[in-house]
Parts: structure tokens; C-alpha cells; sequence
């Protein structure tokens, strides 16, 4: 029950977030110096006749609140509002791009879990030599930028050995799993790095605690011992870092889909930003925030399953 | 927890800028002058092809020709939607849905084809026309081309397959204007019907030309069908249909091209010449073009306003140097703004006015003499940037700002952002202190005039207010001067004494880049992509 009042308590949380931030957004748009009016009317040869008509149009003239009500009380008629780069309503243009992101940063979350927290496992438990190759590639892992690993990744599995598209994200589920192989590696490569590295000290950390010295000498077989006190243990700060890391693909998966040119939701972003697209804005912005919101979530349940004094005051 | 989403924007854009700003390759450092072919055109087709992958070098905002004007749109809409008049490859303005006759000097009567047929088998009316045409008229629908309409008072249906348009004074552009999407015709019924979604992602457009709408998911690919009952024989389309992706960053797109994941692009970026010269994936072919790359002198005070420094910078610059450096080859020199490829109305005397310019050659001395005779002004000049954009902007910067160093200026660069860089060319606001910036300008119609009506007096694009009665005059005069011949001696004149007074600065004349994978031909070599069905004629290798 107590699970539940938890989960509810994030939720409203959530809702409060978005909505402050929705204002702060819209706020930061209006204040910015640029105008919208250069995707609406024609660049460079804009007559003032033009600019009179199109501005009336859009409303554009008017104040923050107007303008803020107007797209508020839109967005509770069910109407999110409609770009002014696409010309066309937001709700479609997002939907076709939510999949490409997702599948990327779910792809990317998978690849930094598995491997990340498995590699640092055997790092942190294996013997000496084991230890110190698996230290060397953290070591260089971390150091490759998103971008570097990307164009090396289609330099050399698309183009000189073509085993994957260069490009796109690609058509249904099997075909998008190939599409999105090389653009994933290249996301998650330097996160997989550093989640290894964190829970390769985690561990080493907690295996030098007293709790595992009084393990030993009750007799406690070794094996048990890591799994059940030094493996959970040491995976409380990995979850923590994991979650950060997989809400901040969000923000790395805009360089990504660049080079890859997957358009996902990170570039429409950018352009939606620069052309003062503010319905478009407001939605990409929220769905980011939900994404924080849940994801901060998920960690803190998590952590509750693994840590049975977190439990206890969950359940409780 | 509020500012959350606003670091998240400001880590997600400088991570876009550090990628587009290391992602291109480092230029050919050979010091020798690097020639390069010009084709007049590619191999013919030898069959049919179901499917071509083509590159847009961005998504397209809309199918709508009154949203259109800038390349990924036109290339596109020039596929989909025929224009009353077209242009050829050979650059000169033939028939298209209508043949031009003009009583006089202020009446253009056009004869529709009566073949012509929408996509969904209704004919183009006189009716579609005027509805089309008149668009561009409407304030609200913000039309690019919407200026070039201004000397319009009528258009009307004045035969079952005839249209005429009436001027309150003989305008001399207007034809070239009809060639380009500006002349496009729309049926006006399911355009009415889709509103202020006509040419999104979700609606498409209804138009006649030898491609059709096909499907458009956003960020994704955008693919045009053949019209197999198109109107015009000569252009029945050799493709089953087109798809285009929208790559835009520099190295990801050569990749593509060598992979062969992409069949073709125009607009090939100049970093990826060496590379895909190399490569057996297919062929690069270089056209004509009438993109000019100069820098535009937006300056209202200071040292940028005295014609001698912006005179003496122009002959400190080394050009050879851009065009090996900065274009890896592939651009020209340039006397003016006008090139070849808008020759085509008057060849011969826009030849004449071309020859008789000097050549841009550099002379160091020369330079330092005159801004010594303007005073040696000291203050600072200031040169707007894109940043993050290409690698050949920055080599072109850093040559302009050594040549001012060398003559004494002193010039200070400006770094925007690649996406805010183009509001400098509609937004006063933006341009406020800055002296000049470059762009590469494309004509929005194939005719000089449209390029040199920029210097004239109170024109929306004339950024520097740069005035002389004798250009002023000239100019008004060519307007009005339909005699294509009598027209090139007025606008060669006017264009002297611009290039007298340096009142923007050429740097190089780009040539146009298109690269065909091996398995397709048939493209047209020269810049006419933007108001050329060029898809139409591209299909299978031998």
C-alpha cells in the first residue's frame, strides 16, 4: 500500500514539474531574441505586408500570459497546437519520431546494464590479469566521445566491411534492431565504460568492508558471501548512476542521431528550438521531463528491492 | 528540479555544435591550382528503375509552394508540381504547363497545355491557375515569392484554356519568376479542402507533375511515385519512384554515398570532394551554377562603408587560395555576381559585360594604398560567421580576416550558430553590429536582374542601404525593359559600377555538385534543380 502511495506521491510530483516547467519553457521561448516569423513567411524577401499579416495570424504580438493561456487551454481541449516549421499538428509529428528515440535509448540502456554492470562484476571479482584488460578498455572506453565512436563505428562496419546501414532507423521491429545496432554501440559505449568502472570500485570497496571479514570467519562459503553482501551492496550506487546515465542518453542521443541522421526526437529539438517553434517546444520539453520524472522513479523502486531497509520504509 | 530541462537543451545543443563543427575533414592542404571538369550533363539513361535513394541535405518544412524558396522544398516540389513556364538544363525558360504570347508590353497571356491532368485525372483549369497564382498575393500565406508579384494587378481566365496576367508596369522578371516553383499550379479544390496543412506531412499536395505524393514520415523519408499518365511525353519518368532520406551531417552522408546506401545527391558538400572522387561507388559530376559566394556589407557606419576599404579588402583576399583551400577545386573564379548559368536570356551580351570587368586578381599593394588613402581606420570590423557549419566557412573566414590583417583592417569574427545564421538575412535585429557576413547565394530566378536588384535602393535585401542614383536608375530602367538583349546592356552597367564600388564583395562563382552511385544516370549536370523535374529523367546505368 505503501508502494502505491509512494508511486502516487512521485506522480504528482511529476504533474507539479511539468507544469512549472511547461511556463519556464514557454517563458524562455517569448524572451528569446530570435522570431518564428522566419519559418513563416519567406526569409530573405519578407515584405512588411507579409510580416503585418502573418504576425496577426499566429498571434505573435501578443503578451506572454495571452499567449501562454492560449496554448494552455489547446493543450486541455485536446489540441496540442500545430508547428510552424512542419505546418502540420504536433501530436503527428511526434508520434512518428518517439519510436526511433525510445528504441535507441532502450537499445543503449540494455547494452550499458548488461555489459557495463556485467563487465565491472568480473573486473571487480576476477583474478589480477583479468582485471587489469578489463581496467584498460574502461580506461579507453571512457575517454571516446559519442561522436568519434560513431564515425569510426560507420567507417568501418558500414562502409569498409558493410555489415550495417550507415544511416536511418529503419521498418519494423527486426530491421530497426539492425538499423539501430551501430548507433546504440556508439551511445552507450562511453556510459558502459564508466558503469563498469563505478561498479568495479563498488565492489572492491565493499569486499575490503568488515561485514565481509565477520562473513569469512563464521565460515560463510565465499561465493555466498559476494553474491548476497558484497554484489548488493555494491549495486546500490551502480542503480543510482545507471539511472542518470540512462535519463542523460536523452541528451547524448541528439549527436547520435545526427551522424546517423536518425531525426529522432533530440534533433527536432534543436531545429524546433532555433525556429522558435513553440508548440513543438512545449511537447518535446514535457515528454522529457516525464522521462526524468520516471526514470528518478524507477531507480528509487529499484533501490527499495534491493536494499531491504529501503523496503521496509516503502512497505511499511 | 525546475531547471532541469533547460540544461538538458543547452547540453543537447553544444553537443550538436562540437559534433557538425569536428565531423568535417580536413581540407587538401596541395598548392597547386586544382582544376575540375564542368559537364554539361550525365550519361543517358539506359532503362527503367524501380526505386532511387536521394539525399535532401535537410527535411523539407512543406510540399506547399507558397512555403517553398529554399533548396530541400524546391528540389522536391519541381518533381511534383509543374510551373507555367520551365526552365531547361540548358539554364533557358521554355514552355511548361503553358506557352507564353505577350500582346504588350503589360499583358502576359498563357495558353495551357490541354493534355495537362492532376494526379487524380481532373484536368488543370484556368481556374487552378488564378486560384495558384493569386496565392502567392495573399499576405497571410507569407509566400517567398510573394514580392515578385508586386506589379501584378490581375490574373484572370480569359479562355477555356487560357490565362492572362495584367501589370500596372512592364515587369521583366516575371516569365523567369513562372519558371520557378512560383509558377506552380495547384488544384484548387483539394488545396482548399486541405487548408493550412496544404503540403504537410500528413496531407501532401495535388498537383500534375511526373511524380506524384507518395509517403512522408517525418524525420524519417519522404518518397514521390511515378505519374505513369504524365502529360508531357518527353518526360515520362525511367523511376518507379523516388525516396529521400535527409542526411545532414557532412561525413554521415559521404558515408552513405560510398556505402551506397544512397544512390544520389546534388549539393555534395565540398569536404567530401576528395573522398568521393576516390571512390568507385560511383561518379561526381560538377555543372554550371549561379550560386555566388561573397560577402554580404551589411555595414551602416564605420570603415565597411567607404567603397575604398571594401575595394582594398576585396584585392588583399586571395581567391585561388579559397577556391584550393576552402572548395577543395571545385568552384570558379568570378569577375561579378552574375555567372553563366543566369546568362541564358542574353548569352552573348552578358558575355560582353563579363569580359569587360577586370579580373579579381590579388594585389596586396594596391590594397594597402588605399586604406591608407581612406585614413587606415582602426576600428573594428566585424564578420558574422556561421559556426558549426561547414569546414570550408571557417577556411574562407580565416583567409578574408588574414587578408584585412595584411592591409591594416581590423577584423574581428563573429561566431552564430549555424541554425540562427540564416536570420541574419531577414532579421535587422540579428545583423546589429555586424559589418558583413558571408552567404552563397542561390537566385530565386534565373536572370541577373533578380540578383542585382539587392543594390538597389530601398530593396528589402539591400542589408548595407548601399545607394547610387546611377545603379538606382539603371536598374529601374531593366525592370521595365523586356528586350532580353536591352536589358543585359542595362544591368551589365548597373553591375560595373557595383563591382566598381565592391557594395558586396565575390569571392568565388561554386559550381553545382551531384553525385550519381553506379547504378543510376540521367541527372542534369547544371544548378536547375531547384526549377527542373530532374528526378524525371534519371534511371537505370547500363
Amino acid at each position: 500500500m505503501h508502494l502505491l502511495g509512494f508511486i502516487s506521491k512521485r506522480l504528482l510530483g511529476g504533474v507539479v514539474i511539468a507544469a512549472i516547467t511547461s511556463f519556464v519553457v514557454y517563458a524562455g521561448m517569448y524572451f528569446s531574441p530570435t522570431s518564428p516569423l522566419n519559418s513563416l513567411v519567406g526569409g530573405r524577401n519578407a515584405t512588411a505586408e507579409q510580416i503585418a499579416a502573418v504576425t496577426k495570424k499566429y498571434h505573435l504580438d501578443a503578451s506572454l500570459p495571452e499567449q501562454y493561456w492560449r496554448w494552455l487551454t489547446g493543450v486541455f481541449s485536446g489540441d496540442m497546437g500545430d508547428s510552424f516549421i512542419y505546418h502540420d499538428s504536433v501530436a503527428s509529428i511526434i508520434v512518428a519520431r518517439i519510436p526511433t528515440t525510445l528504441m535507441l535509448i532502450g537499445y543503449a540502456s540494455l547494452l550499458i546494464v548488461v555489459v557495463g554492470i556485467g563487465l565491472g562484476v568480473l573486473s571487480g571479482f576476477a583474478g589480477k590479469t583479468i582485471d587489469q584488460v578489463i581496467r584498460a578498455l574502461f580506461a579507453f572506453g571512457i575517454s571516446i566521445p559519442g561522436f568519434v565512436a560513431a564515425t569510426t563505428l560507420i567507417a568501418t562496419f558500414a562502409v569498409a566491411i558493410p555489415l550495417f546501414p550507415s544511416f536511418g532507423a529503419g521498418q519494423g521491429l527486426v530491421d530497426r534492431i539492425w538499423h539501430l545496432t551501430l548507433p546504440a554501440i556508439a551511445l552507450a559505449l562511453s556510459n558502459i565504460a564508466y558503469v563498469g568502472k563505478i561498479t568495479r570500485s563498488s565492489i572492491m570497496q565493499n569486499r575490503s568492508k568488515d561485514f565481509v571479514w565477520a562473513a569469512d570467519a563464521r565460515g560463510i562459503a565465499p561465493a555466498t558471501t559476494r553474491r548476497r553482501t558484497v554484489l548488493r551492496n555494491a549495486l546500490l550506487p551502480v542503480f543510482t548512476v545507471c539511472g542518470l546515465t540512462i535519463a542523460g542518453l536523452l541528451a547524448g542521443s541528439v549527436v547520435i542521431e545526427t551522424v546517423f541522421s536518425l531525426d529522432g526526437l533530440g534533433s527536432l529539438l534543436i531545429a524546433a528550438i532555433t525556429q522558435k517553434d513553440f508548440a513543438l517546444v512545449q511537447m518535446i520539453s514535457l515528454i522529457l521531463v516525464s522521462a526524468f520524472v520516471l526514470m528518478s522513479a524507477i531507480v528509487d523502486v529499484l533501490y527499495g528491492l534491493v536494499d531491504p531497509r529501503v523496503r521496509e520504509r516503502l512497505i511499511r | 528540479m525546475t531547471r532541469t530541462p533547460i540544461a538538458i537543451v543547452a547540453l543537447v545543443a553544444a553537443g550538436g555544435l562540437v559534433l557538425s563543427g569536428c565531423s568535417a575533414e580536413k581540407p587538401n592542404s596541395g598548392n597547386e591550382r586544382r582544376s575540375i571538369a564542368i559537364s554539361e550533363s550525365t550519361p543517358a539513361a539506359a532503362g527503367e528503375i524501380e526505386n532511387v535513394n536521394w539525399n535532401l541535405k535537410y527535411e523539407p518544412g512543406s510540399l506547399d509552394p507558397v512555403k517553398a524558396g529554399n533548396y530541400a522544398e524546391n528540389e522536391v516540389i519541381v518533381n511534383l508540381c509543374d510551373s507555367l513556364l520551365r526552365q531547361q538544363p540548358d539554364f533557358s525558360i521554355g514552355d511548361g504547363l503553358g506557352t507564353l504570347t505577350t500582346p504588350d508590353d503589360t499583358h502576359f497571356v498563357f495558353d495551357l497545355n490541354p493534355d495537362a491532368k492532376f494526379w487524380n485525372g481532373n484536368p488543370v483549369t484556368p481556374a487552378d491557375v488564378v486560384f495558384s497564382l493569386e496565392r502567392h498575393m495573399i499576405p497571410e500565406l507569407g509566400s517567398y515569392y510573394g514580392g515578385y508579384f508586386a506589379n501584378v494587378s490581375s490574373i484572370s481566365a480569359t479562355g477555356e484554356h487560357q490565362v492572362t496576367i495584367a501589370l500596372t508596369e512592364p515587369d521583366a522578371l516575371l516569365a523567369s519568376v513562372l519558371a520557378t516553383p512560383a509558377g506552380a499550379v495547384l488544384e484548387q479544390a483539394f488545396t482548399e479542402e486541405a487548408g493550412d496543412k496544404n503540403g504537410s506531412p500528413s496531407t501532401g499536395v495535388m498537383c500534375s507533375g511526373p511524380f506524384s505524393f507518395g509517403e512522408w514520415k517525418p524525420g524519417t523519408s519522404l518518397t514521390i511515385e511515378r505519374n505513369a499518365a504524365y502529360w508531357d511525353p518527353t518526360l515520362t519518368p525511367k523511376a518507379g519512384q523516388f525516396t529521400f532520406s535527409f542526411i545532414s551531417d557532412g561525413s554521415a552522408f559521404t558515408s552513405a554515398l560510398k556505402a551506397g546506401d544512397v544512390d544520389g545527391a546534388y549539393e555534395v558538400p565540398w569536404e567530401a570532394i576528395d573522398q568521393l572522387e576516390g571512390s568507385d561507388a560511383g561518379t561526381l559530376y560538377f555543372g554550371n551554377s549561379n550560386v555566388i559566394c561573397a560577402m554580404i556589407v551589411s555595414a551602416k557606419d564605420g570603415p565597411m562603408t567607404d567603397p575604398r576599404i571594401r575595394r582594398a579588402l576585396s584585392l588583399a583576399i586571395d581567391r585561388e587560395g579559397i577556391i584550393n583551400e576552402a572548395f577543395n577545386g571545385a568552384a570558379l573564379p568570378t569577375r561579378a555576381f552574375a555567372g553563366e548559368a543566369s546568362w541564358a536570356s542574353a548569352p552573348e551580351a552578358y558575355r560582353e559585360g563579363w569580359d569587360a570587368l577586370p579580373a579579381l586578381d590579388q594585389d596586396v599593394e594596391e590594397a594597402k594604398r588605399l586604406v591608407e588613402e581612406a585614413g587606415s581606420p582602426q576600428e573594428t570590423i566585424t564578420f558574422a560567421y556561421a559556426s558549426g557549419a561547414s569546414q570550408y566557412i571557417s577556411t574562407m573566414y580565416d583567409e578574408v580576416q588574414r587578408a584585412g590583417k595584411e592591409i591594416g583592417l581590423n577584423i574581428e569574427l563573429k561566431a552564430i550558430p549555424i541554425k540562427t545564421y540564416q536570420l541574419l538575412f531577414s532579421d535587422e535585429k540579428t545583423r546589429e553590429g555586424i559589418d558583413a557576413f558571408e552567404t552563397d547565394w542561390n537566385f530565386d530566378v534565373p536572370d541577373p536582374l533578380s540578383f542585382y536588384l539587392n543594390f538597389q535602393e530601398g530593396s528589402g535585401t539591400n542589408y548595407g542601404n548601399y545607394s547610387n542614383p546611377e545603379v538606382n536608375g539603371l536598374l529601374g530602367d531593366a525592370v521595365h525593359t523586356l528586350d532580353p538583349v536591352a536589358r543585359a546592356e542595362l544591368v551589365n552597367e548597373a553591375q560595373s559600377a557595383i563591382i566598381d564600388d565592391m557594395a558586396w564583395i565575390p569571392l568565388v562563382l561554386e559550381v553545382n555538385a551531384l553525385w550519381q552511385g553506379n547504378a543510376i544516370t540521367g541527372a542534369p549536370t547544371g544548378f536547375v534543380q531547384l526549377n527542373y523535374p530532374w528526378a524525371a529523367t534519371i534511371g537505370a546505368a547500363a
